[in-house]
């Protein structure tokens, strides 16, 4: 097989070395994008564990059609969609939960207290306050660069209902992640208001 | 912050990706995988190509002797010693090149299966 040489060059020149046959070309675009696709995983619902396996699949799969990478986007998105489209093809043959339920909650409480603001920035951290399909519709569009209409099919569900979904996350999202400046803002206009 | 603002900021988040310890064990379990499908691949088809190869061999060469075959189970016991005589004679014919096409294709394919298995055998050890 080839020689021990440490593989560089841009994504596509690896994925095209890949496409060759070259296994440590592939093994490098694992280990740049390995970490961003487990924690796009992650972001889309899926514990850590699942996320790892799903992530590995993610892998194998991009590696037997690496042909069809032909560099028109980054390596990062192509393969984070083969990721999002395994998981979602897990979670509805695990049917884990109802995607078309709309649940009505009432207006997303602000963060409060020093240890919340701390984590206002914390993308992680703010997504466990999102419903899991809430989650799952953001982290797609944002995350896997989705549009509403490819998550409404592959979920099969009213693309009115992605769009609820994504609506209500981000308005969770918005209050989770507001800057401590505008919070602060925020604040002291509530406070104006009380008084 | 503005709707566009603050989606352009979500969706920045969301390009950077976290910081994982076992990021290098993560990578080695994804190559690992890889090579052990590869070498799979690679011995099923190798053990695929012989045979075919020697199946291929067998039938070439069998054709070849079917007469001789048919011969022999046919007069029996008896005619054994004769049969073996004129097989042998009929052998030493065939390697003189001039009818012996198809049982020097066979030996060629026989020899080419068993250099690609003994290739791959040690191009996996």
């Amino acid at each position: 097989m080839g020689t021990e040489r440490p593989p560089t060059g841009h994504d596509v020149e690896l994925a095209a070395l890949a496409a060759a046959g070259d296994r440590q070309a592939f093994g490098e675009l694992v280990r740049r994008h390995g970490s961003a696709v487990r924690g796009l995983l992650r972001r889309l619902g899926a514990d850590p564990a699942t996320a790892d396996d799903v992530a590995q699949d993610a892998f194998l799969v991009g590696y037997e059609q690496i042909a069809d990478y032909r560099g028109e986007g980054a390596f990062a998105g192509w393969i984070k969609k083969i990721a999002a489209r395994l998981y979602l093809r897990k979670v509805k043959r695990e049917a884990r939960f109802v995607l078309t339920e709309v649940p009505e909650e009432e207006a997303p409480a602000g963060p409060d207290g020093p240890a919340a603001r701390a984590d206002r920035l914390d993308l992680d951290e703010a997504l466990k306050h999102l419903s899991k399909a809430e989650r799952l519709c953001v982290s797609l569009c944002y995350g896997a660069d989705w549009s509403h209409a490819e998550a409404a099919e592959t979920l099969n569900i009213p693309l009115g209902t992605v769009k609820s979904h994504v609506k209500r996350g981000l308005d969770k999202l918005r209050v989770r992640m507001a800057s401590p400046s505008e919070s602060a803002s925020n604040d002291s206009a509530r406070r104006e208001n009380r008084g | 912050m503005a709707d566009l603002d603050f989606e352009t900021q979500l969706a920045r988040l969301y390009g950077q990706a976290p910081t994982f310890r076992d990021a290098e064990l993560f990578t080695q379990q994804v190559t690992q995988k890889l090579d052990r499908g590869w070498a799979l691949r690679r011995v099923l088809i190798g053990a695929t190509g012989v045979v075919a190869g020697v199946a291929a061999a067998v039938q070439l060469v069998g054709a070849r002797f079917a007469n001789e075959f048919a011969e022999m189970s046919k007069e029996g016991a008896d005619q054994l010693n004769l049969g073996v005589d004129k097989l042998t004679h009929r052998y030493d014919q065939l390697f003189s090149l001039g009818g012996s096409e198809t049982l020097w294709v066979g030996a060629a394919l026989a020899v080419l299966a068993l250099a690609f298995a003994v290739t791959r055998l040690v191009d996996e050890v």
